[in-house]
């Protein structure tokens, strides 16, 4: 089992939802409707399942808009900022972000995995 | 002027709110109690393991978080419903995240098992509701009796 499949077992069941609803870009709060108390539920459940720390902060990207205002108050890069604070997107999928900011939360599935990804690799 | 009065007043309907005896063992993954019980409904054994679970996590915090039961994801309880005697109270923490906390929780009585559940909890910052000032202490307190045996309320 792959750790999208794996992600999707887990959400699936707190959230009571179908699989096949879940893909990587899957929004967890604009699509799925999750909770703040769904997503401590989903921190434990990977620290479980994948045997590796995790920072609530960091892979619900709860301090995202802070950065952002953050970066802009220190006349800094925003992206250069963002891939410092959340070092394990990617800088394309830091642009995603950024661009998606006004839609709404912009947690997807996919930034799971790549937190997932990360953190078992020890980085 | 209005005068702020810095008191907590809690109507739990019971005598005193700590539903623990005495914290014998408490580890990082590990805590054990025991409480004593007279013909009291089984809602107070699970408040019971639920006030342990959560003085695990505060132990764990050092204290300096807000920390409260968020979920009870599933609890098994005696099917006579009355509680009765001396229990010894166990707790695990099975997963954790940095604000959230899982346990198995589990109350014996003569190493048999009477109930047991999965708990979940989360932290917070304290704030102008879950005052830094007055909480921080009272739990330590709380906790430390309990550590040297002695039952507060």
């Amino acid at each position: 089992m792959d750790i999208l499949e794996e992600i999707t077992e887990i959400l699936a069941e707190i959230l009571d939802i179908e699989n096949n609803n879940i893909s990587p870009e899957t929004y967890l709060i604009r699509e799925l409707g999750a909770e703040s108390i769904d997503l401590l539920e989903l921190a434990v459940a990977l620290n479980s399942r994948f045997k590796i720390d995790v920072n609530d902060d960091e892979i619900f990207l709860r301090k995202l808009r802070q950065y952002v205002t953050e970066a802009e108050q220190q006349d800094k890069d925003i992206l250069q900022y963002l891939a410092e604070k959340l070092p394990f997107l990617m800088h394309k999928r830091l642009e995603e972000i950024i661009a998606d900011l006004e839609g709404g939360p912009t947690l997807r599935v996919k930034d799971l995995i790549s937190y997932v990804e990360r953190q078992r690799d020890g980085n | 002027m209005m005068k702020i009065v810095n008191r907590i007043e809690i109507n739990s309907g019971l005598e005193g709110f700590v539903l623990l005896d005495r914290i014998s063992e408490t580890g990082a993954t590990t805590i054990i109690g025991e409480k004593r019980y007279f013909n009291d409904p089984v809602y107070l054994g699970i408040e019971s393991l639920a006030q342990l679970g959560a003085y695990h996590v505060r132990f764990l915090t050092g204290f300096e978080n807000h920390a409260f039961l968020l979920k009870i994801n599933r609890c098994t309880i005696p099917a006579h419903h009355i509680l009765n005697g001396s229990y010894m109270l166990k707790g695990t923490l099975v997963s954790q995240s940095k604000s959230a906390f899982c346990y198995a929780l589990q109350a014996d009585k003569g190493n048999k098992v009477q109930i047991e559940g999965e708990f979940l909890y989360a932290t917070a910052d304290y704030d102008h509701m879950f005052n830094k000032k007055i909480l921080q202490p009272h739990y330590r307190k709380v906790f430390a009796c309990l550590q040297k045996e002695s039952k507060t309320d």
